[in-house]
């Protein structure tokens, strides 16, 4: 009776064990499929042959616009940077607010970039070293050669956190597009005196 | 301006503090007027009138009358190579480029490394000290202003040239200035002219750009944390 008991314990443990391990299992495959400096170093390549392809068309601002606006919902966790950017007016917005942000600021994005992402027409992108750097993901460096200038480097910061493998941050010489435009907003928002909704609409008509 | 009194939290760093930023912002608002009323219509003048060959020569020889003075810095933060590779477009450009008229060197692959020496400080470990922005002059940190003082000081052009040379020597860099302006007008445009706050932004660009120069590329340190807000 001893015994069975202590085996019964045994038993109850190695199945708790056993529960634990499959838990642990369970989330196996997402830590196995981590984001990988090449997967990183791959979704650049394939933004920067896209971005350049935009460019090179010969389209007019108006007819490139939709498109890098199609780029960055596909390739850059639009939500997490948005999010970010906003920082605390983020946990007190509605849940419309926070749809309207999210909106307003890819459009932003998009027309500001898209501008200067127009002067690299007829450049070519070499991607150098690709760095992982933890939980902030993986750092890749690329060189945007434009014929006549000299070359200027641009990182591009890759991250899973929002569950995809996405741009997070688009560093130019140097120049981090996260705290230019954290600063951006905040100060708009101070203009608008803290109203989420009037800095909605005042992003709409910038970039 | 002293040296020893600036404070910061380390030697290179994205960030500098802002101490003076009511008189920055001051000087700010003044640099912007001069640019809206005098530097930016004269960049657009200069750069639809002459046509562009010409001001590429001018540009071509200002940038290599400063490479003397890159060659002494990277010299004196022990960087050899690059020493090496300036003085050989500086060799290359003077003879082959007609006096640096022509960039026969850029076509070598062998690029401008800009430097100064506000980076020779910062390799010699003085911190950056805080952000200031100077009249006409634009962005810069106490260290890097103090660099400027003796970059003028100790630029060997200065010296080699006839005194007669030297109000043309200026005037060239002054022209070059201009153009640059005209070149990169549509990023200097938005920053200046489109920015909510452009006091913020130009400070922004100016301090994170410096720092990469310095470094190579954005500090691991410096990254954001895309988990961050989540905490």
């Amino acid at each position: 009776m001893h015994s069975t008991n202590e085996t019964n314990l045994n038993r109850r443990a190695l199945l708790g064990a056993t529960a634990a391990l499959a838990l642990i299992a369970g989330f196996r495959p997402v830590a196995a499929r981590a984001l990988t400096t090449t997967d990183a170093a791959s979704l650049v390549a394939k933004v920067t042959t896209e971005l350049l392809a935009i460019v090179n068309t010969g389209q007019s601002e108006a007819q490139t616009l939709p498109r890098f606006e199609a780029m960055f919902d596909r390739y850059a966790d639009v939500p997490l940077i948005a999010r970010s950017i906003l920082g605390a007016p983020w946990r007190t917005a509605s849940d419309a607010q926070r749809n309207g942000f999210v909106a307003a600021f890819r459009g932003y994005l998009a027309r500001k970039y898209g501008k200067q992402f127009r002067e690299y027409k007829g450049a070519s992108v070499e991607i150098g070293t690709a760095s992982d750097q933890g939980r902030k993901g993986v750092l890749v460096k690329s060189t945007v050669k434009v014929p006549g200038k000299a070359p200027f480097l641009v990182e591009w910061q890759v991250t899973d956190a929002g569950g995809s493998t996405r741009l997070f941050n688009l560093i130019i010489e140097g120049v981090s597009m996260l705290s230019t435009e954290r600063a951006e907003v905040a100060a708009i928002l101070e203009a608008q005196r803290g109203s989420v909704d009037k800095l909605i609409a005042d992003l709409g008509r910038r970039g | 301006m002293s040296l020893a009194g600036c404070t910061d939290t380390g030697a290179g760093g994205a960030d500098a503090p802002d101490p003076y930023a009511p008189a920055n912002r001051q000087v700010h608002a003044f640099n912007k007027a001069v640019d809206r009323a005098l530097v930016r219509p004269a960049a657009m003048a200069y750069g639809t009138a002459v046509p562009k060959p010409v001001r590429g020569g001018i540009d071509n020889v200002t940038a290599n009358l400063a490479l003397p003075g890159y060659f002494i810095n990277h010299l004196l933060q022990g960087d050899a190579a690059s020493a090496g590779e300036t003085f050989f477009r500086f060799g290359l450009n003077s003879t082959f480029g007609l006096a640096g008229l022509r960039d026969p060197a850029a076509d070598a692959g062998l690029f401008t490394r800009k430097t100064d020496f506000g980076e020779t400080l910062a390799v010699w470990g003085v911190r950056q000290g805080a952000y200031v922005e100077l009249p006409l002059l634009g962005p810069s940190t106490e260290r890097a202003f103090a660099g400027r003082v003796v970059d003028t000081a100790i630029n060997p052009v200065s010296y080699v040239l006839r005194s007669g040379d030297l109000p043309t020597y200026y005037a060239l860099n002054a022209t070059s200035l201009i153009g640059a302006r005209y070149d990169y007008r549509s990023i200097v445009d938005a920053l200046l002219y489109e920015s909510a706050d452009s006091y913020a932004a130009q400070r922004i660009a100016y301090l994170q750009n410096k720092a990469a120069n310095l470094g190579g590329g954005t500090a691991a340190e410096d990254l954001e944390d895309p988990y961050a807000f989540d905490q």
